[in-house]
C-alpha cells in the first residue's frame, strides 16, 4: 500500500512538472536565439591546470581558435601543484600566441581562479578546465546574454568529447538533457548550477560579492547558487558546444559523481534558507523541491527495479533450468498470442509512465534539436533511462553513505576534509 | 526573479489529472470489459459442466467416451488462465472475486467427476491439487511451481491440474485445506497423497 502510494506521487510530480517544463520551454520558443552582442565585452579564458598534461594542449588550441576580437580576448592557464609531469611545458610553448601562463605552488580550483581574477580587468571570466574543447562559435553564441546587466553568469551545452564506452555514452545524454533542463531554468530565473568545464561569469559580481570559494568541494556551484541568492541572473546558450572528456568507466564516474552530489549537499545546506519557500519564486516552490523528492524517488524506484530483476532472473537461471528454457519460451509466446487481445493491461500507473517515456522522448528530441547535437544515441535513450535510474541512486546513496560516514575525499592531488571543525561540510583541508 | 506563471502552473496541473483521469476511467472500462467476457465465458463453462453432470447421472456410455471429456477441459484451462491474468483486479472488483470462488467450485466437480470417470470406467486419469498464493511476499516458489505444472501437463496431457488460491474466501478450498490437512504452501495432492514444498516436472509425473 505505501509503495502505490510512492509510486503514485512519484508519478503524479513527475508528470506535473516535466509537463511544467515542456510548457516553459513551449512557451519561449520564440526566445531561443541567442541575443546578438551589443557592445563585445573584455573577456579573459582561464585554464587551471593540475597534472593534465593530456589535454592541455588540445585545450588551449581550441580556446586559441574561439572567434571573438582579438583586442578583447586573453588566455590564462595557471598550472598549480605541477611539478612531475610536463603541464608547464606544454603550455609555455603557446606564450608566443600570446598566452599567459602562471605558476602556483598552492593547489585547487578554486585559488588559481582566484589568484587571476584578482589580477585581470576584464569585463567577463571564463573558467574553462583543462580537458575541455570549445568550438570556435561559442563566445559569439554565449556573450550576447550578458547585455542584460543583470545576468552574471552564462553557461554552455557541455558535451561528451568521445563515446567509446557505455559510460560515456550515458553521460553524453545526460549532459544534453542537462543542457536543455538549464535553458528552460534559465527562462523561470531557476538555472541553479552551472557546469565546471566552461562558464562565462561577469567579474563585477566577483569584484561585489567576493570570488570563488577556494574550500568548497564544488566551487562552481556555490556560485550559481550565490548569484541566484542576490537576486541576479543565469543564462544558457544551447547550441554553443563545449566537448569534455569524461569518465572512461562507472568507477571513475562513481567517485566524480560523488564529489559532485556531496558538493551538492553541502552547497545546499549552506543556501538552505533560499532552497524551500514562496522567497525565490520558481527556485524555491518548484525546482529545488522536485529535485530533491526526485532523489528519493530515484533511490526507492531503483531498489524496486533490482529487486523484481534479481526475482526475474531467480525464476528464470533457478527454475528456467527445470523446466527446459525452450518450452517456456514457446509456451509463453503461444500464452501471449492466445491471450494478447485479453492481457493488455492498461492502468492509471501504466498509463501515466507511458505518458511520462513519451514526454522524455520528446524532451530528448527537443534537446537534441536544439543544441545541434549530431551524435548517434541509436539505443543510448532506452538504456539510459533503465541504467540511470540505478547509478543515479547509487551515486545517492554513496553520497549519502560519504556525507554522513566519511572522513576524507582526495582528489586534484588535495584533501577535503568532512569534520566538527569544519562544521561537518567538506573542506579544503588547510595547507602549508 | 520570475514572476510566478499560474496560468502555466494550472495547464500543467490540469493536463497531469487530465492524464491521471484517463488512467483511471480507461483502467475501469477494461477491467470491466475482461469481467464480462469471463462472466460469458464461466456461464458455458458452467452450461456444459451441468451438461456432462447430467450424463454422469444418467450412467451414459458417453461419460467413458474422452471425446466428451476434452472441450471442458480445455475450456476450464482456459478459464483458468483468464482468471490468473484478472488476478490483480480481482482484488479491487466484487465480480471477479465473485468469478474464482465460482470456478473454485468448478474445479472441484470437475475432480469429482473425474474421479467418478476413473472409478465407473477403469480410467487412470491423475489429479493434481494445487495450493498456492499469487503473493511473492507470502509465497516466492509459487509462481515457479505454476510454470512446473504447467511443463508437467505438457509431458503428460491425462494429469488433471487443479489450482487453488488458499486465501480465496470459499468455503470448498476451506474445506479441501483441512481435509487435506495443508500447513503451508506450495503444497500438492496427487492422487490424494500430499507433497509439501516446490516440485519438478519430474517428480510431479513419478508420483502421478
Amino acid at each position: 500500500m505505501l509503495g502505490t502510494i510512492i509510486i503514485f506521487s512519484a508519478l503524479f510530480i513527475s508528470l506535473f512538472t516535466g509537463t511544467f517544463f515542456l510548457l516553459t520551454f513551449l512557451d519561449n520558443l520564440d526566445k531561443m536565439h541567442n541575443p546578438a552582442i551589443k557592445k563585445f565585452p573584455t573577456v579573459t579564458i582561464i585554464i587551471p591546470a593540475h597534472k593534465e598534461e593530456k589535454g592541455i594542449a588540445g585545450t588551449i588550441e581550441s580556446a586559441l581558435g574561439i572567434n571573438y576580437p582579438e583586442d578583447k580576448l586573453e588566455i590564462i592557464v595557471v598550472e598549480n601543484g605541477c611539478s612531475g609531469d610536463r603541464t608547464v611545458e606544454i603550455a609555455n610553448r603557446y606564450k608566443k600566441k600570446g598566452v599567459k601562463v602562471y605558476s602556483l605552488k598552492k593547489g585547487g580550483k578554486g585559488y588559481a581562479m582566484n589568484y587571476v581574477i584578482n589580477r585581470v580587468k576584464s569585463d567577463i571570466v571564463i573558467s574553462m578546465d583543462a580537458d575541455s574543447f570549445a568550438e570556435p562559435d561559442v563566445l559569439y553564441k554565449m556573450m550576447g546574454y550578458f547585455n542584460d546587466s543583470k545576468v552574471m553568469a552564462v553557461a554552455p551545452t557541455i558535451k561528451s568529447k568521445s563515446q567509446n564506452t557505455l559510460a560515456q555514452r550515458i553521460q553524453n545524454v545526460e549532459y544534453l538533457l542537462g543542457g536543455f533542463a538549464r535553458k528552460v531554468f534559465q527562462f523561470i530565473d531557476s538555472m541553479y548550477v552551472t557546469p565546471g568545464a566552461f562558464t562565462g561569469y561577469r567579474k563585477k559580481f566577483f569584484d561585489k560579492f567576493g570570488a570563488y570559494d577556494e574550500g568548497h568541494i564544488t566551487e562552481d556551484l556555490e556560485i550559481a547558487l550565490r548569484i541566484n541568492s542576490k537576486g541576479y541572473k543565469l543564462a544558457n546558450a544551447l547550441d554553443a558546444s563545449v566537448y569534455t572528456i569524461t569518465p572512461r568507466s562507472f568507477k571513475e564516474l562513481y567517485w566524480q559523481r560523488i564529489r559532485w552530489f556531496l558538493g551538492f549537499i553541502d552547497a545546499f545546506i549552506q543556501y538552505r534558507s533560499m532552497l524551500f519557500g514562496f522567497k525565490y519564486g520558481y527556485l524555491s516552490t518548484l525546482v529545488i523541491p522536485t529535485a530533491t523528492i526526485s532523489v528519493f524517488f530515484t533511490i526507492y524506484l531503483a531498489f524496486l527495479m533490482l529487486k523484481e530483476s534479481a526475482l526475474m532472473a531467480y525464476w528464470f537461471f533457478l527454475d528456467g533450468s527445470l523446466i527446459g528454457i525452450e518450452n517456456v519460451n514457446l509456451g509463453f509466446f503461444t500464452d501471449v498470442v492466445k491471450l494478447a487481445p485479453f492481457s493488455f493491461n492498461i492502468s492509471t500507473i501504466g498509463f501515466a509512465g507511458f505518458s511520462i517515456i513519451f514526454m522524455g522522448l520528446l524532451t530528448f528530441y527537443l534537446a537534441k534539436k536544439y543544441s545541434l547535437d549530431k551524435s548517434d544515441y541509436k539505443f543510448g535513450y532506452l538504456v539510459y533511462i533503465f541504467l540511470y535510474i540505478v547509478i543515479f541512486a547509487t551515486w545517492w546513496i554513496g553520497s549519502i553513505w560519504y556525507k554522513f560516514f566519511g572522513r576524507e575525499l582526495r582528489f586534484g592531488g588535495l584533501v577535503w576534509n568532512n569534520s566538527v571543525l569544519n562544521k561537518y561540510r567538506y573542506k579544503l583541508f588547510p595547507q602549508n | 526573479m520570475a514572476r510566478v506563471n499560474y496560468s502555466r502552473l494550472v495547464a500543467a496541473l490540469s493536463i497531469t489529472i487530465l492524464i491521471f483521469f484517463s488512467g483511471f476511467v480507461g483502467g475501469y472500462f477494461l477491467t470491466s470489459g475482461k469481467v464480462s467476457q469471463l462472466t460469458e465465458l464461466q456461464n458455458e463453462i458452467y452450461t456444459q459442466s451441468l451438461s456432462l453432470d447430467a450424463l454422469f447421472d444418467l450412467a451414459s456410455e458417453n461419460l467413458c467416451d474422452d471425446e466428451g471429456l476434452i472441450p471442458i477441459n480445455n475450456q476450464l484451462n482456459e478459464l483458468g488462465d483468464k482468471l490468473t491474468i484478472i488476478e490483480e483486479d480481482a482484488r479491487r472488483s466484487l465480480e471477479a472475486q465473485l468469478l474464482a470462488k465460482q470456478y473454485v467450485a468448478l474445479e472441484v466437480k470437475h475432480f469429482l467427476l473425474i474421479n467418478e470417470i476413473n472409478k465407473v470406467c477403469n480410467k487412470k486419469y491423475s489429479t493434481v491439487l494445487y495450493f498456492f498464493s499469487p503473493e511473492r511476499s507470502e509465497c516466492s516458489d509459487c509462481a515457479a511451481q505454476g510454470a512446473l505444472l504447467t511443463e508437467a501437463k505438457r509431458a503428460n496431457a491425462e494429469l488433471m491440474i487443479y489450482s487453488f488460491n488458499w486465501n480465496i474466501d470459499s468455503p470448498v478450498v476451506d474445506r479441501l485445506l483441512s481435509d487435506y490437512d495443508v500447513a503451508g504452501i506450495p503444497t500438492l495432492v496427487i492422487n490424494g497423497n500430499k507433497f509439501e514444498g516446490i516440485m519438478s516436472p519430474q517428480e510431479i509425473v513419478d508420483n502421478s
